[in-house]
């Protein structure tokens, strides 16, 4: 790394890191987030901002399980999120750690056969691995998602929006929503009045795009808000559902398999 | 994968291997394979064809 730069060791140590993950990160009524529900070796930080991450999947649901907005059974999809989130940090820690303390000779050897081409390769620099800055984790295929729609499970960014002509971040206005989940619809929904209106009793903080607020084409393609259709959003910045061609009957779907919800029949929407 | 191929001059290219390793110790020959390895993975790049040629070994 330093090259032929001399250097001087100024404290050496042992380091010491182990790996655990608790079967569940649910144990009647008590939860389990950071370290509490995993640790693991710190490789890439990942230590801290999965449990932040832990924190920002958990509360939301906790808040709209107390006041009454949401059913129990959104906890369940909080273990389900976050321990697959934990396993894959895991997977990618080992690796890190395996690199930087190779297990026996051959990995050793491996190692440093990856640093003698790394200095000319760009393909064995590629294969170092002193960590992997952490991500969030995609949800994709999970209950309160499921396996429709580009983008759905994945964290949307921080998008800069236009609030009666001021700049506002997307997650000022999750939290703004107070752990409510948010619906981008765009203006050009067949039947706005009736999605409105079939959101009323649920919690959720509906935005029209190009009425209330404006996105410029490059947040508009983070959001994922269809032409006539809509996005849901949730406080944690994960991107729930895609409802193409947005009706009152979708939106609602949406919103309830985002809530883990007993799915209502069709028939009670006529 | 093809492992019943027979290269177009396989005398040639064995002696080419041959000829790199020359002169080498052993713990410069394993780093030279190991550099090798790491080579031929990065050229052959699809994982499904690195598995089932691993599964050759």
């Amino acid at each position: 790394m330093l090259g032929d730069m001399p250097f001087e060791l100024v404290w050496v140590g042992p380091y010491f890191y182990s790996t655990q993950l608790l079967d569940s990160f649910r144990y009647r009524r008590i939860l389990f987030l950071g370290d509490a529900a995993h640790v693991k070796s710190p490789f890439g930080a990942r230590g801290g901002n999965s449990g932040i991450q832990d924190a920002d999947n958990l509360v939301w649901k906790l808040a709209l399980i107390l006041r009454g907005e949401a059913g129990e059974a959104l906890l369940a999809t909080y273990d389900e999120e976050r321990r697959a989130a934990a396993q894959a940090n895991i997977r990618v820690t080992r690796r890190s750690g395996r690199f930087m303390r190779p297990a026996n000779d051959s990995e050793r050897l491996f190692r440093r056969a990856v640093l003698s081409l790394a200095g000319e390769h760009a393909f064995a620099r590629g294969l170092l691995n002193t960590g992997r800055l952490c991500t969030p984790h995609d949800y994709h295929g999970m209950s309160a998602f499921g396996t429709q729609g580009e983008g759905v499970g994945a964290s949307v960014p921080n998008v800069a929006l236009t609030e009666r002509g001021a700049t506002i971040s997307l997650m000022t206005l999750a939290a703004r929503a107070n752990g409510r989940l948010m619906l981008f619809v765009d203006a050009a929904c067949a039947n706005l009045d009736a999605v409105l209106a079939a959101l009323v009793t649920l919690p959720v903080v509906v935005h029209v795009l190009g009425v209330d607020i404006d996105a410029d084409d490059a947040s508009r393609a983070h959001l994922c808000v269809p032409i006539a259709g809509a996005a849901l959003i949730r406080p944690d910045s994960h991107l729930a559902a895609v409802v193409e061609s947005a009706d009152s009957m979708r939106v609602r779907a949406a919103v309830t398999r985002a809530l883990a919800q007993p799915v209502l029949q069709p028939e009670m929407f006529a | 994968v093809n492992a019943t191929q027979v290269l177009a001059t396989p005398d040639d290219r064995y002696e080419a291997l041959l000829d790199l390793y020359q002169g080498l110790d052993a713990d410069a020959s394993a780093l030279l394979n190991t550099r090798l390895v790491l080579l031929f993975m990065n050229e052959i790049g699809d994982a499904a064809r690195l598995i089932s040629l691993e599964k050759l070994t």
